[in-house]
């Protein structure tokens, strides 16, 4: 083989890549051709400057490792607090009494209501359908909804673990999710959903408090020991910053 | 059905190579880290299916590399993506370095200016170290198409490299080798 044949094999040589055959074919060559073993070498070089150069540490990989596995923090909360459940359901009932027995009888907000529990549910079975959303989308999206800024509900103990846009029977809603240190609820919010449910309603261990024409405070599974006063404070924070 | 713990020890030690790639790929450090963060939520989705004696590394690749393909269809028919990028061109002027075959900057700017099928086969071949067949696999296309793109990426580079000045907004010629 003559030099501008080997020189188009030095590529895969230096790569492992050539079968043995033509190989052996190209050391040869190499072994008696001093400016084809120059190339090679120039670009085993290359190659290995390449690599480091790619290989450079880059820098907040730990920022996005730490927003990629965020995406599962509902799922990990949910399984921290699954045993809560039980002893929390009483405290509610207590709490709640009567009224949560009272499931709507209009069958569009019973349906309704499925479809809120529904996305609530996907927190704890499919933690990555969440596409959380970043702090300044959150309030982009809110104001869109009509809100001024995230309600704050601070006081009754819960903080923001984040938001994001579901799709309950095909309406756009923006669910907040709530965390205080043992409950999780979540606030429903559209302007678009332009009636209320008929009252308070528990289905499949959920409890579904409706606020007004604007959003829907929905309770999880585990019951809220001051559910009255969040939902209280929902209430006035939702009206104060409603635009 | 596998579990997230299993996925986060088996999927989440690639990331750092799946952001290095995106970010030379896209050209872009925020578009890098969407894509990536959509990979490991597509990835997560099809997990169930994943079968764990298979290569999880070149699998979130591959995903990866689609998200890339879409988003760059998207970029395309975005003005301000473009005009974004023509300017971004205009700041790298790499020299051949004095000494060992130069910085880092200039061997990365080099290679950013490769045409994108020459750059994603010898990124992938050479900087992730993934086979000839792999790489082939995970662009649909040919093994000979690899090599060919590898070898002209490759003297590209050099040509730049070695050259006294490159024009910034010159790229390789030959597209659909």
């Amino acid at each position: 083989m003559e030099c501008k044949d080997i020189r188009k094999l030095l590529s895969p040589f230096v790569d492992n890549e050539l079968g043995a055959h033509d190989a052996f074919t190209v050391a040869e060559h190499l072994e008696v051709c001093t400016p084809c073993q120059r190339e090679m070498e120039t670009l085993r070089r290359f190659d290995e400057h390449l690599r480091a150069a790619g290989h450079a540490p880059l820098e907040g990989v730990d920022e996005v490792r730490a927003n990629i596995l965020a995406l599962f923090s509902p799922w990990a909360w949910a399984r921290r607090w699954r045993g809560v459940g039980a002893a929390a359901a009483v405290l509610l009932f207590l709490v709640a009494g009567r009224q949560l027995f009272s499931a709507p009888a209009d069958p569009e907000a019973a349906a309704f209501s499925e479809a809120l529990i529904a996305e609530t549910q996907l927190n704890a079975t499919q933690p990555f359908s969440l596409a959380w959303l970043d702090p300044q989308s959150v309030q982009d999206v809110l104001r869109q909804e009509g809100l001024e800024d995230l309600p704050n509900l601070g006081p009754a103990g819960f903080h923001l673990e984040g938001a994001r846009v579901c799709y309950p029977l095909g309406r756009v809603f923006v669910q907040l999710v709530y965390h205080s240190r043992n409950e999780e609820i979540s606030l429903f919010v559209s302007k678009r959903w332009n009636r209320p449910l008929s009252g308070i309603s528990k289905q499949e261990g959920f409890t579904i408090v409706p606020l007004g024409l604007r959003a829907v405070f929905l309770v999880s599974r585990e019951s809220l020991e001051n559910l009255v006063d969040v939902r209280q404070l929902a209430e006035e924070e939702i009206s104060a910053l409603s635009a | 059905m596998r579990s997230r713990v299993s996925f986060e020890k088996e999927a989440i030690p690639h990331l750092e190579a799946l952001l290095r790639t995106a970010v030379r790929m896209s050209g872009d450090r925020a578009r890098a880290e969407d894509a990536v963060q959509e990979t490991y939520l597509r990835a997560w989705r099809s997990f169930r299916t994943y079968q764990p004696e298979t290569n999880c590394r070149a699998w979130l690749f591959r995903i990866l590399l689609n998200v890339l393909k879409k988003a760059a269809g998207k970029k395309r028919r975005d003005p301000l993506a473009e005009a974004e990028d023509v300017e971004g061109s205009n700041k790298v002027v790499p020299l051949f370095p004095e000494g060992e075959g130069g910085n880092r900057q200039d061997i990365l700017a080099a290679v950013s200016h490769l045409a994108p099928e020459f750059r994603d086969v010898l990124w992938l071949v050479v900087v992730e170290g993934f086979s000839y067949k792999e790489t082939a696999r995970l662009l649909d296309i040919p093994m000979g198409t690899v090599m060919s793109r590898l070898y002209r990426a490759r003297r590209e580079l050099r040509r730049w490299l070695t050259a006294p000045v490159i024009a910034t907004t010159e790229r390789t010629p030959g597209h659909g080798v």
